[in-house]
């Protein structure tokens, strides 16, 4: 399996926000800052590369074992859940100084359901540890790159000249789908 | 399905679920780092500040 095309793929063909439209509800209320966005782009990096590996690996040597294979989608959310509150305990003790940087988005991060997704992937697709982790690297760059430049034309909007009625979401999904179609142009490209 | 391996799920689906709620209570007792106060309550030295000053003004703005 070629890494880089593995990554490149979940980055920007296989977007998790774009084709798959998983973790839209961040997409729609973090990004109304570009610092917000940037904040939040950069723990969902963290966690969904933390809770890839811990997933993986309870799948690959509790769940898979046992025959417990069923049991994925609820062990994976309360993993998911208990890694968020253990990071978020972590850096408050830690490293206060990050956590005032991402500490609002954590809890935020529970819900999102781009992680779950990628760990689920992960299983789907039968990765191997290394693909799991460039697979989990992509997916969270590609949340990461779309939040950014979504907060940036967000920024942008609220200074433009839009009609009343599209202020606010309605140009912020119009805005979307343009992305969206962007985005489709790139397929093909690995 | 046997006996044994239900036990097991219920075992490791419980097992996960106290984990999730110790954590939960050790974070909440965690105390916030200094100059960090609850962000829902007011808008303080934390990254949220913006958007929580934002969204004062719109509310007021609303009403």
């Amino acid at each position: 399996m070629n890494y880089l095309s593995l990554f490149l793929n979940t980055v920007l063909i296989d977007n998790v926000i774009l084709v798959h439209f998983f973790g839209f509800c961040p997409l729609l209320g973090v990004t109304t800052k570009k610092k917000s966005a940037f904040g939040m782009g950069l723990a969902v990096i963290f966690v969904v590369i933390g809770s890839s590996a811990i997933t993986w690996s309870l799948y690959r040597f509790i769940l898979k074992p046992l025959k417990l294979e069923y049991l994925e989608l609820v062990t994976f959310i309360l993993v998911i859940a208990s890694f968020v509150q253990f990071i978020e305990m972590f850096l408050k003790k830690f490293i206060p100084s990050l956590y005032k940087a991402l500490g609002i988005f954590l809890p935020l991060i529970t819900t999102n359901c781009a992680v779950l997704y990628a760990t689920m992937q992960n299983i789907s697709k039968g990765y191997r540890f290394t693909e799991t982790m460039v697979n989990a690297l992509g997916i969270s760059v590609g949340f990461f790159l779309v939040v950014y430049v979504f907060a940036t034309i967000r920024e942008k909007l609220q200074k433009a000249d839009t009609p009343r009625s599209f202020k606010g979401n309605p140009i912020a999904l119009i805005v979307t789908a343009l992305m969206a179609l962007a985005f489709s142009g790139l397929a093909g490209l690995v | 399905m046997n006996f044994v391996q239900i036990l097991t799920a219920l075992a490791l689906v419980g097992g996960l679920a106290v984990l999730n709620g110790w954590i939960y209570v050790k974070n909440k007792k965690t105390p916030l780092p200094e100059g960090c106060e609850p962000f829902r309550e007011s808008c303080s030295n934390c990254p949220a500040e913006e958007d929580c000053v934002l969204k004062k003004v719109e509310r007021s703005v609303k009403q």
